[in-house]
């Protein structure tokens, strides 16, 4: 024991030779928990799970930016799908927001690992405001979400018009694009129990972006890279069934909910060629490149359920 | 119980030491004069021939404690103690003036030997390992056989066979002639100058000509630098993001006959200046760091791991050196024509693993000087030696699209005064990445007590810049304390 004391007085001696008065070390811990959901998906992995944590929400710059956009990549204990990411080696911080994704790489092969074709995939989507991130806090954060789309390399969007009708919408205010394939919508229903259109599975979302409302302008809706694995995706890609809608954040609060106005791609029920009612209806995305709407996304004063 | 037999086998000859006066007397008489390479050493050994009978048994030597401490301030004060080392150097020898075996060898522990827990981030390797030069390490101590030898020698002739040094060249820090020793990194270049290289299993001869001297050399099996092991104090480790790099064990080529190193030097006084040309054709005893995969452990960063590699070259080089008054000068140069290096790769998600490897010519050479400084003419009272030594070296391949080589344009600056009848030891040692605008301030200080007690204190300032090698140990400032016996 005495020979470990002398050893462990000597750094003391010494440090009190050196000018370190005045520096302080503080050890904050900044840590990622979650797990991941793998049901349905479990025996499609066939190589490590990674999960990454990126300074931006932006899909499309991550994947072809990751050194820059990526803060750090860590792959997931496969027995139990659980993770415990130490952050604060990373350049990240106590109330950054980022996003968190996972995937499946299963043509790993000793390289640098990164989704694409065959791979797995899915990112922490919050059900209630569609935010892909996350802030960070304190301490420990904790997320859970299910990698359990298949990863494609396509160049599919979807452009359109937005009309606001006579609604009140102005230059710059904050909307919310979504296009979401016809099994994650509520859209069945009867003449008295009219179905609301409510996105009601956020595994079915193929699109989403969050931008401003600009009188006149052309939006182009990329299709995110991976889709839910149970939607049928034809080859080259293409998918069916797609409703698009765009929410206009009536109320400022930065997240689509309760109350805010929509829009969305549609039909008209008529009556004997006597236009009745406007309702959401479905699409094909048939190119695997931009795919235009034959009509403008339009507000008819419905609003967000 | 191997533990108890190492730290006896660490003390013994400290406890034995009284009992040889003859060789405390010569260890004494050894520290009074300039400490030199041990080959050349041995060339004194070797220079009076006598047919000495019955052989003797000599050895020197020391025990040392040598203390690290990391002055970054960012760090729980629990990890400042970076190392606490004993190492007790041994230099046996037994046989005649004319065949004798010779051992250089250092016995390094540190108390993690007792004590895992001490600290974690100093190791000399992750696990027990033997190396190819007979070298034994764990985690807590080495046994590092430098040198160990069968000397012969006879009339014109001299013949020796197992690990040693080859001292090759004339520049005092990088030796672009010194084609058979690896760089021991596992302190970056902070070890003392006795244990930077290691020794090398070969078979060498030495001719004695009227108007040459040859010297040939054949290294049968590959021995590679030692890097230091992951997550060590010294460790090379750095990001690109969003991946931590960290620098691996080096991969020795296979023992196989197209593996083997040999070489050929030919030195001659030409009026005054001691010329040498030299050829070379063996693996390259500067590893180039490859990006070869990428680690992925649960919960640990995705980590793409560099390993060093090597392979074989074909070199030819040559030295002068030659006295001008209170100068030394000496040159270098060594041309390789196949030296084989790492295809650069930007770091983004197009990055291919593992980067390709490719040859280029190469060229590297050291120039510079010893200026034995008059200090007596400034203090009269000064009587010790004072030397300003000067050397810059280059490496560079001609092939631009390979990564630079690990070490280049340094600029290496060292002040050294011996005062108050050698006692005092001060040295001043400035190391310059030019190019990368980085350096290495290092103060040494030491006292002599003259009874085989010697202390030393230093300071490390490492000042990282840009693609620097230095800038890897940009939070490595240290102070080093040293206590050293010598018997």
């Amino acid at each position: 024991m005495r020979f470990n004391r002398i050893i462990r007085l000597l750094p003391v001696l010494l440090i009190l030779l050196l000018p370190l008065t005045g520096c302080e070390y503080s050890d904050t811990e900044l840590v990622l928990k979650g797990k991941l959901d793998v049901t349905g998906v479990e025996n499609d992995i066939h190589g490590p799970v990674i999960v990454g944590v990126a300074n931006t929400d932006d899909l499309e710059y991550i994947m072809a930016n990751p050194q820059d956009a990526v803060a750090i990549m860590v792959p997931v204990e496969t027995l139990d799908y659980r993770f415990n990411i130490d952050l604060s080696e990373t350049s990240l911080k106590a109330g950054d927001t980022v996003t968190v994704f996972a995937f499946a790489d299963n043509n790993y092969n000793g390289g640098i690992p990164m989704p694409d074709a065959g791979d797995l995939f899915g990112m922490y989507i919050d059900e209630s405001s569609f935010a892909t991130t996350v802030t960070l806090n304190s301490g420990s954060t904790y997320v859970e979400f299910a990698p359990n789309r298949d990863y494609y390399e396509h160049n599919a969007s979807i452009s359109f018009n937005i009309n606001k009708g006579t609604e009140a919408i102005y230059e710059g205010d904050s909307i919310f694009l979504v296009a979401v394939h016809q099994d994650g919508v509520d859209n069945e229903g009867t003449i008295l129990d009219p179905p609301t259109f409510a996105v009601t599975n956020l595994d079915y979302v193929i699109a989403m972006l969050k931008t401003s409302y600009s009188n006149g302008n052309q939006y182009l809706l990329p299709v995110l890279p991976a889709v839910y694995y149970e939607l049928p995706v034809g080859n080259p890609f293409s998918i069916n069934n797609i409703y698009v809608f765009a929410i206009h954040d009536t109320n400022d609060s930065g997240q689509p909910d309760s109350g805010d106005l929509v829009g969305f791609y549609y039909g008209t029920i008529t009556l004997s060629f006597i236009p009745i009612n406007n309702k959401p209806i479905t699409t094909d995305l048939d190119e695997n490149d931009v795919n235009p709407l034959d009509k403008d996304v339009t507000f008819f004063g419905d609003t967000y359920p | 119980m191997m533990r108890y037999c190492t730290i006896i086998l660490l003390l013994m000859p400290v406890a034995l030491s009284p009992v040889y006066p003859q060789a405390l007397a010569e260890s004494l008489k050894k520290k009074e004069s300039k400490s030199t390479d041990t080959q050349e050493e041995s060339m004194d050994d070797f220079s009076d021939f006598d047919t000495s009978f019955p052989p003797t048994f000599t050895f020197t030597g020391f025990t040392e404690l040598e203390n690290f401490v990391s002055t970054y301030p960012d760090q729980e004060t629990s990890d400042f103690n970076k190392k606490n080392e004993i190492r007790t150097k041994l230099d046996m020898k037994y046989g005649t003036d004319t065949f004798y075996v010779k051992s250089v060898t250092n016995v390094y522990i540190l108390p993690t030997f007792v004590d895992d827990d001490l600290y974690d981030e100093y190791r000399y390797s992750n696990e027990f390992r033997v190396m190819r030069n007979g070298s034994i390490s764990n985690d807590a101590f080495e046994v590092n056989l430098r040198e160990l030898y069968v000397n012969y020698a006879s009339g014109k002739y001299r013949l020796r066979a197992g690990n040693q040094v080859f001292a090759w060249g004339t520049a005092d820090v990088f030796n672009p002639t010194a084609y058979f020793n690896p760089f021991d990194l596992r302190e970056l270049l902070f070890k003392d100058d006795d244990e930077l290289k290691l020794g090398v299993p070969a078979v060498s001869g030495m001719l004695f000509l009227d108007w040459f001297n040859l010297e040939g050399v054949i290294v049968p099996v590959h021995v590679g630098s030692a890097f230091p092991v992951r997550d060590n104090f010294w460790a090379i480790e750095y990001m690109e993001e969003p991946f931590p790099v960290e620098v691996t064990q080096m991969q020795e080529m296979d023992v196989t006959p197209e593996n083997i190193g040999y070489g050929i030097r030919l030195t001659k006084n030409i009026k005054g200046v001691d010329v040498s040309a030299s050829g070379y054709h063996g693996p390259d005893r500067e590893p180039f760091l490859r990006p070869i995969e990428t680690e992925v452990l649960p919960n640990e960063p995705v980590t793409v791991l560099v390993q060093p590699e090597t392979r074989i070259i074909n070199a030819g080089g040559m030295d002068v050196v030659f006295t001008w008054g209170r100068f030394t000068i000496q040159g270098e140069a060594a041309f390789t024509a196949d030296k084989p290096g790492v295809v650069e790769q930007e770091f983004d998600q197009n990055v291919e693993l593992p980067f390709q490897v490719k040859r280029s010519p190469h060229y590297a050479y050291s120039v510079g000087f010893n200026y034995f400084v008059p200090m007596d003419w400034l203090l009269e009272d000064h009587a010790g030696n004072t030397l300003f030594t000067v050397e810059w070296a280059q490496s560079k391949y001609t092939d631009t699209s390979l990564m630079a080589p690990l070490f280049s344009d340094i600029l290496t600056m060292r002040f050294e005064d011996q005062y108050w009848d050698n006692r005092i030891d001060f040295k001043f040692t400035c190391i310059m990445d030019v190019k990368q605008s980085a350096f290495i301030l290092w103060p040494q200080l030491g006292y002599d007590f003259r009874n085989g007690f010697k202390v030393s204190l230093a300071y490390q300032h490492i000042q990282g810049n840009n693609d620097s090698l230095f800038n890897y140990y940009q939070d490595n400032d240290f102070v080093k304390l040293g206590v050293q016996y010598a018997f």
